[in-house]
């Protein structure tokens, strides 16, 4: 089970905060990324995404894929991609798939 | 390590109670008992012919097992169906000592294989998950390959890529350093090591590499003739006094095997044409 909150600014500056919590897995993997684009294409465009894991237990293969995709598009367009706040098994991936510093993986708070 | 007749009142992810196993009348198993813990990594050991690679096959379902021997999450396996066994096939991983990968198909689609048939994964997410495979497995850019152009030790690699595809909650492992060099061995061991500490995943290793058992397992078993002659953390099996155990330790050759006379009187037996 996994949960996306995601919060868009209104101004001109898009930028997205997604905060996800519980499992990022293949089992959701696909439903997490249509409620993303489903956001990114509302309204203004998405200049800026960061990714808040705080409560994200754990991580698959599958999640850390999807963060990768996020991270190609908005940066495709010139914009950045963060991933914040990630436990420390969470982060033991990304250091694995050598993605710290692709996806800007920071421990740092959302703003 | 808990042990019981008939039932099991365990915790543990997996467990076996009193396990024997024939291959028409000759024994393989007699008598095996052990627990596995979820989220470590727990390893059989033993010399060739010992029983290994039969209880791997108990433990994955390729072999049938009596009723009361052999519980997975609780569940008495000889009780599953079809879809039991599905639901667990799902779960677990398996790296063959071959590698067994589809000759007939590149690396890289021999990864996406399963992920393409069980999940709903979009395509752009599967082929990520590829890329990242290969690349955790020291295969980074040889996706496009077929089988029959890796070397022994990449074949064994793009296997373990292969049984990682679907993230497995269990991986089960057999000999998984043979035929690799020891450099890449040791970066095996610390790749199975990180498995369990990144992704909380279970490993069930099968090997006869003491240096590699010792580093990665949380607890062992050692079996000798179809039985556990030992189990324990490593620490515990090291200092069992049994000689079996400490003639599979110190890699003494059983001394059976070494039996000059006999050897000679074989020998002599051959009749003369």
């Amino acid at each position: 089970m996994c949960t996306a909150d995601i919060k868009k600014s209104q101004g001109d500056n898009g930028f997205l905060i997604v905060s996800l919590s519980g499992e990022l897995n293949k089992k959701v993997v696909r439903e997490i990324r249509d409620k993303i684009i489903k956001a990114i294409r509302t309204g203004h465009n998405v200049e800026s995404i960061t990714v808040d894991l705080s409560d994200v237990s754990l991580i698959d293969t599958a999640g850390v894929a999807l963060l990768v995709l996020l991270c190609q598009h908005v940066k495709s367009k010139g914009g950045t991609f963060r991933v914040v706040r990630p436990q420390d098994r969470v982060r033991r991936v990304f250091k694995l798939a050598q993605l710290e510093e692709f996806l800007t993986v920071e421990n740092g708070n959302r703003q | 390590m808990k042990m019981e007749t008939g039932s099991n009142d365990s915790k543990a992810l997996i467990s076996v109670r009193h396990l024997d196993s024939f291959y028409g009348r000759k024994q393989a198993l007699c008598d095996v008992s052990f627990d596995i813990e979820a989220r470590r990594i727990f390893v059989i050991m033993g010399m060739s012919g010992c029983g290994k690679s039969t209880l791997l096959k108990h433990l994955i379902g390729l072999k049938k097992s009596s009723p009361d021997t052999v519980w997975i999450d609780g569940e008495d396996v000889s009780k599953w169906g079809h879809r039991e066994w599905n639901d667990y096939w799902l779960r677990i991983g398996v790296l063959f000592q071959n590698g067994a990968l589809f000759n007939s198909m590149t690396v890289a689609q021999n990864i996406a294989l399963p992920l393409a048939v069980h999940t709903n994964l979009p395509r752009d997410i599967i082929e990520i998950m590829v890329e990242m495979k290969l690349h955790m497995v020291g295969l980074s850019g040889t996706g496009h390959l077929m089988p029959s152009q890796l070397s022994g030790g990449m074949r064994k690699r793009a296997g373990l890529a292969r049984a990682l595809a679907m993230d497995p909650e269990i991986l089960f492992v057999d000999e998984p350093s043979s035929g690799l060099d020891p450099i890449t061995a040791a970066a095996l061991d610390e790749l199975l090591i990180t498995l369990k500490e990144a992704f909380g995943m279970t490993l069930v290793v099968v090997t006869h590499e003491l240096e590699s058992a010792f580093k990665i397992g949380d607890s062992m078993i050692v079996m000798d003739g179809g039985r556990i002659i030992a189990s324990g953390t490593p620490e515990e099996i090291r200092q069992m006094p049994d000689p079996r155990v400490q003639q599979f330790l110190n890699r003494r050759p059983d001394e059976e095997q070494r039996d000059y006379e006999s050897y000679i009187s074989r020998l002599c037996k051959v009749k003369r044409r």
